[in-house]
């Protein structure tokens, strides 16, 4: 006599649909072999169902929401830090700007202006035209601004990766 | 169900002295995957409040379209996955290296404590399930310690059905085979 295979006792015993479920409780009546073999895996499955124990600490729920509000001051102090960096990243930029623009002749030539009694706009444009002067410190104007522009993402980055192995899940 | 919306609800609506209500619920759960799949003792409670914590985080994306508890239990199993990640240790061994790294490491036969114990089967899969490959040990907990079906092991870890249920028969054959290598039938399935 053909024995069932395991695949057919354990999913028989998981109570799965299936087409020779008649063909198996048949097979199970007359072959003690495999009745023998889900009886095993009946006492194996009771088993494994029963608790393994595994014990948390008593005041584990009360932990987690104290590390609850920790995790919260941290993802404060996490955007603080991103909206510092990125304060100071433009801070930098506008300085290296500043220092290598024209902005004693923008200055200069604001004044004229007004004291011309130009209207305000005019006279802000009209400085600005006087921004940059030749195409070497316009060119390393930005340079120098897509530099701290990489700096400033590789920072973010850094911290944001910091951020994510913390409270990494 | 209604239960645990109206639960969410009162926890998105600020009241977060009811997560503690939903921690009690699901520490039981989380406990379990994080048990077994963690090795090191020393982590474990750790990750099981890593859990929750992110539970709270992402409670305002769950939509209701799977049960909590499935939600929940993936939530665990992703963190656990994570960390074996980073620890670099593997989740799925084939089955007949690990039965061999076994061996090698404690030989065949049960110490003299182990006979003593030859008649509590629950104590021997204990530690037989230990021996497990992570993934196989992670099954068998979800669908007989939380009575999980195999579409929903395959929700929590991205298995197909089919896998789910050949994983399992197989973890169950291997369980089998170790103890009755080890012991006689008669102490064992009785």
């Amino acid at each position: 006599m053909k024995h069932l295979s395991d695949e057919q006792i354990q999913g028989y015993l998981d109570g799965n649909p299936r087409e020779d479920i008649k063909e198996i409780e048949s097979h199970l009546e007359t072959c003690g072999h495999c009745r023998e073999e889900l009886e095993r895996y009946r006492i194996l499955s009771r088993s494994l169902a029963e608790d393994p124990g595994f014990e948390l600490s008593a005041d584990f729920a009360k932990n987690v929401i104290t590390g609850m509000e920790e995790s919260a001051a941290e993802g404060f102090l996490f955007k603080v830090s991103r909206i510092v960096l990125w304060m100071v990243g433009a801070a930098v930029s506008l300085g290296i700007a500043i220092y290598f623009s024209n902005m004693k002749t923008v200055v200069e030539k604001f004044r004229v202006m007004q004291a011309e009694g130009r209207g305000l706009f005019e006279s802000i444009w009209s400085a600005l035209q006087n921004l940059f002067s030749g195409s070497q410190q316009s060119l390393t104007l930005f340079a120098l601004a897509g530099l701290v522009i990489v700096g400033i993402a590789l920072l973010d980055r850094l911290i944001t990766r910091f951020h994510r192995e913390v409270t990494c899940f | 169900m209604y239960e645990n919306r109206n639960l969410v609800r009162r926890i998105l609506a600020g009241e977060t002295h009811i997560f503690e209500k939903l921690v009690r619920n699901y520490q039981r759960l989380v406990s379990h995957i994080v048990f077994r799949m963690i090795p090191n003792e020393m982590d474990r409670e750790d990750i099981c409040q890593d859990v929750f914590i992110k539970v709270y985080q992402n409670l305002s994306n769950f939509r209701f379209d799977s049960k909590l508890s499935t939600w929940i239990a993936k939530i665990a199993y992703n963190r656990c996955v994570n960390f074996l990640e980073k620890k670099k240790i593997p989740l799925f061994d084939d089955i007949s290296e690990d039965e061999k790294a076994v061996e090698r490491y404690a030989g065949n036969d049960p110490c003299p404590d182990e006979y003593t114990q030859a008649r509590d089967l629950k104590k021997l899969l204990q530690r037989e399930i230990d021996k497990l490959p992570i993934q196989y040990r992670t099954i068998i907990t979800l669908f007989h310690l939380e009575e999980m079906n195999y579409a929903e092991i395959g929700k929590i870890t991205g298995l197909p059905d089919g896998t789910v249920k050949s994983y399992l028969f197989r973890a169950r054959k291997a369980l089998r085979e170790r103890l009755e290598s080890k012991y006689q039938p008669e102490e064992l399935w009785k």
